[in-house]
């Protein structure tokens, strides 16, 4: 299938074309990003391209935190990357048995993952975004998990990191990390 | 500051699985019940008992079977002192409490048996990580259906705090106008009066719900914030007597991101809200209410509040 390129800037190119017009008709696109492309490039995205907004409630107000973000440092050293990757996991025994599937934006520490609900976004802008690998986990165990090379779509990459940095509505002053 | 020698919460039941998903919740528990010198029960529900007589659970630890007799009990209860033994040190030792059963239905018979006056509870039995369909979706969990069916208000601890609720200092209630949402009020207000600490009087215009599919103008913005501010202070401000420490705030969009974003640049320390009793539809249960939104994100505790009965 026909990639689109994202580059640091947040701009979407097919077949090496800037896009300026609406980008609805790619949401079902698979994605490459440039090996510089940050959190910030992501939010870049959304101001060139607004309609893609409209994917979250929650992504209008994240561009007002992160556009007031005064003299705050958009790298936090407590990661050293940022990774959007797939899950499948497979539920059932015992219980019912259930498939699901989900997409994590997680910070990356000596190479492990690293959840991101206790830091606030502006700290986060500055890391390179790289996409993973998809995990398959059988049975919920965790610790013999498959990995595999896949694709993502332009609205996995917009819906998943909406849905991730939803839980980062932290006061400045609380910093707890777990 | 000087409390007043009235007991806020005489009786505190902390409703805890006894595994880490309820340490920041048992953090809290523990200091309120010191705090407010209420009596706190530390309370757990093995499963749901199966057909014909028989009973076994599976320990979490271990992940064995084991069944459910005097012996396994008295063991539970010797883990949960073990679980908790700091806070206990710090804060004194509480009553031990265990049944099988539904944990949501035990629970909320518990509550009601012994007049509880303030229910705490993690948001979430399990450490999910939050990309998790299960974490998506926490329609149909304990704390839904003791959150929206409990007489007395309903504290949801989503993250651990070192700070909140020790020296909290600002409270938001947020409302929808709701008959619920009084009962909410009155527990907000109470607890600001008496801490004497700041009240913010939140509400939300819900933009989604814009008639007919047609997005009001600027001008009908200002109309329904002007409405919206007259039913605050007609509804709530005047129940609060000589009480001045407050300050009401609309704002326009998603009720639940406006209440996060809120909560976040004001620094507040608790959010009161109410938790509607009526049932959600399954087919709109991924999305869960507003207070289940805000439950799920929100950085501070959230205090779900239906009924006025307790307060």
């Amino acid at each position: 299938m026909e990639k689109i390129f994202i580059d640091p800037w947040g701009h979407i190119l097919k077949k090496g074309k800037k896009q300026t017009g609406p980008v609805l008709k790619l949401l079902g696109k698979p994605i490459e990003l440039d090996k510089e492309f940050t959190l910030k490039s992501f939010f870049l995205m959304l101001n060139h391209y607004p309609e893609l907004k409209q994917i979250s409630e929650i992504l209008d107000s994240l561009l007002t935190i992160i556009s007031g973000k005064g003299g705050i440092e958009g790298k936090t050293s407590e990661i050293e990357t940022l990774v959007f990757y797939k899950t499948i996991e497979i539920h059932g025994f015992p219980g019912k048995p259930k498939l699901t599937v989900y997409n994590s934006l997680k910070g990356v520490v000596n190479k492990k993952a690293e959840d991101l609900k206790f830091f606030h976004p502006e700290t986060l802008m500055d890391h390179t975004l790289t996409l993973g690998k998809l995990n398959h986990i059988v049975f919920g165990d965790k610790e013999d998990i498959f990995r595999y090379e896949t694709f993502y779509t332009l609205f996995e990459l917009v819906e998943g990191i909406a849905w991730e940095l939803s839980f980062n509505f932290n006061p400045l002053q609380c910093s707890i990390r777990r | 500051m000087q409390y007043k020698e009235v007991i806020m919460f005489k009786k505190i039941l902390f409703a805890t699985t006894a595994s880490p998903a309820c340490d920041a919740a048992a953090k809290i528990a523990f200091e309120l019940a010191e705090k407010y010198k209420s009596e706190l029960v530390l309370y757990h529900v093995f499963g749901v008992p199966s057909h014909g007589g028989g009973f076994s659970v599976t320990d979490y630890v271990t992940g064995e079977e084991d069944s459910v007799g005097s012996e396994y009990i008295e063991f539970v209860k010797d883990e949960m002192k073990t679980t908790y033994e700091t806070l206990i040190k710090k804060h004194g030792t509480p009553r031990f409490e265990t049944l099988s059963g539904v944990p949501s239905t035990e629970i909320l018979r518990f509550a009601r048996k012994e007049g509880v006056d303030l229910i705490i509870m993690g948001a979430h039995t399990r450490q999910d990580e939050t990309g998790s369909a299960r974490f998506r979706g926490i329609v149909g969990t304990t704390m839904q259906k003791v959150a929206q069916k409990a007489r007395c208000p309903v504290l949801i601890i989503s993250r651990p705090c070192e700070t909140c609720f020790w020296y909290f200092n600002k409270i938001i209630f947020g409302t929808d106008f709701s008959k619920a949402s009084l009962a909410a009020f009155q527990f907000a207000y109470k607890m600001a009066e008496f801490i004497g600490c700041k009240l913010y009087l939140f509400h939300a215009l819900d933009m989604g719900t814009s008639q007919a599919g047609i997005t009001p103008g600027q001008k009908s913005i200002e109309e329904r914030i002007k409405a919206a501010k007259k039913k605050i202070e007609s509804e709530y401000v005047s129940r609060m007597k000589d009480f001045d420490n407050y300050e009401i705030t609309i704002w326009e969009g998603t009720p639940y991101v406006e209440l996060l974003k809120f909560a976040r640049e004001t620094s507040g320390d608790l959010i009161v809200m109410a938790h509607h009793t009526k049932e959600i539809d399954p087919d709109e249960a991924l999305l869960g209410s507003t207070v289940e939104q805000v439950v799920l994100r929100s950085a501070c505790p959230v205090a779900s509040v239906n009924r006025d009965d307790k307060l």
